[in-house]
């Protein structure tokens, strides 16, 4: 008996590979290939035809202690609401942003560890702020007096705040999050792994360590900075 | 807000496919978030009270999904089934939030000092009910086995719908149910039942 499995390969179901699909077969969401080739299986399989009895004995179990948990309260609904008053929405990737998230991917080796991940990229950053203000530094003149290249960036930045993310943490979600505070990377990895980042100038600084904080699966620890 | 129900305007959503629902929350539609939670609170609520068991906790992360349902709803690739995605967002919460509060979710070093308590022969002969030990050993499994036999058996998520909403190879989502079964198998001989396994 012969069927193309579920992970593509068209090859002959064993029974084993049977026992492994039945919890699918019994609820229906085996492909037609499977089902037909179970079906065969089980008409001379006492084994097989066992196993199937307690999958349906299990699935009725699961679905009648799922059902009888009953729903959420309504107050759950009624805040859920009160927060979505007011709460922003992320807007819609761009396509050229996806295509140049897949080639810093490619050209960074991103399958580094995270914290190599935030290394390669907040050097990055660091480099076109830092060349932004030459650029800036060579067009407009600095004037008579020394300064350093990225001090009249970062100074006229907003405030800052110094955050650490969590190892788990995808470089693209901490982007975003970052981005969708207009904020911007200046400094960091430092020895303890945060970075400091400079937000808009006028920037509500409470607001915006309440929204870093809001996404606790991704940052650790956010603090105010210089 | 007294009252409040997750319902429909009239003529509202309620033909909705929820793909052109999570459309219309990318808009700012707060009627069509509303449908949209209406339809996925109940199997929502019941994932999650398998997988966290703490009422509060639970509903804790299920007003987080939904948050951040409506937040990321314009980055919605449909890549998966809105379902998929929604339970990939709940089951990513239900993780961090159990890792944050330092809990085991009973994992299987902690089942295994349960299984002390499972029922003996003769309780089991005086429970004289079959599904209800079924039902206890299956709450003594670890938080992936319970979450996989949940999410096949009673959502009736296909292996692939599974591996998306929880970012798995699809044979990692096989091997898992197997090793989940086996797990139940063991604990049901343990318990004195025989017959039932193959």
């Amino acid at each position: 008996m012969t069927a193309r499995r579920s992970d593509g390969a068209a090859a002959p179901l064993s029974e084993e590979d049977a026992m492994e699909l039945l919890p699918w077969y019994a609820t229906g969401k085996t492909s037609p290939e499977e089902t037909k080739a179970i079906d065969g299986l089980l008409a001379r399989s006492p084994k097989l035809q066992t196993e199937l009895s307690l999958v349906r004995r299990e699935r009725e179990v699961a679905r009648h202690d799922a059902a009888a948990i009953g729903e959420p309260s309504p107050e759950i609904f009624q805040k859920l609401m009160r927060n979505v008053e007011g709460a922003r929405q992320l807007p819609p990737l761009q396509q050229d942003a996806r295509e140049g998230a897949g080639f810093l991917q490619r050209w960074l080796g991103l399958t580094a560890a995270p914290a190599l991940r935030f290394a390669l990229v907040a050097a990055c950053l660091v480099i076109v702020v830092e060349g932004a203000a030459l650029l800036r530094l060579s067009t407009t003149g600095a004037g008579n007096h020394y300064q350093t290249a990225s001090a009249p960036d970062t100074t006229a930045a907003g405030p800052h705040l110094i955050v650490t993310f969590k190892p788990e943490a995808g470089i693209g979600t901490v982007g975003g999050v970052i981005s969708d505070l207009n904020a911007s990377v200046i400094r960091g990895p430092m020895p303890d792994g945060a970075y400091v980042i400079a937000l808009q100038p006028g920037a509500n600084v409470d607001q915006a360590i309440a929204t870093l904080r809001g996404h606790g699966d991704l940052v650790a620890t956010v603090d105010r900075g210089s | 807000m007294a009252g409040l129900r997750p319902k429909l305007r009239p003529g509202g959503s309620s033909g909705a496919t929820e793909a052109a629902l999570l459309q219309r929350v990318a808009g700012g539609d707060r009627d069509a978030f509303g449908e949209l939670y209406r339809r996925l609170q109940r199997p929502l609520y019941g994932y999650l009270m398998k997988l966290v068991r703490e009422r509060e906790l639970v509903e804790d992360v299920l007003n987080e999904t939904m948050m951040e349902v409506w937040r990321q709803a314009a980055r919605f690739e449909g890549r998966a089934s809105v379902n998929t995605w929604v339970f990939s967002i709940a089951h990513h919460r239900a993780v961090s939030r159990l890792r944050r509060k330092r809990e085991t979710a009973l994992d299987e070093e902690t089942a295994a000092a349960i299984e002390d308590d499972a029922p003996t022969p003769d309780q089991r002969a005086q429970q004289n009910d079959m599904n209800r030990l079924l039902a206890s050993l299956m709450e003594q499994l670890s938080f992936e086995h319970r979450e996989i036999l949940h999410l096949a058996y009673f959502q009736e998520f296909s292996v692939q719908e599974i591996a998306d909403a929880l970012d798995l190879p699809a044979n990692t989502v096989k091997t898992r149910m197997f090793y989940a079964r086996q797990r139940l198998k063991v604990l049901l001989e343990k318990s004195g039942v025989q017959g039932l396994v193959a």
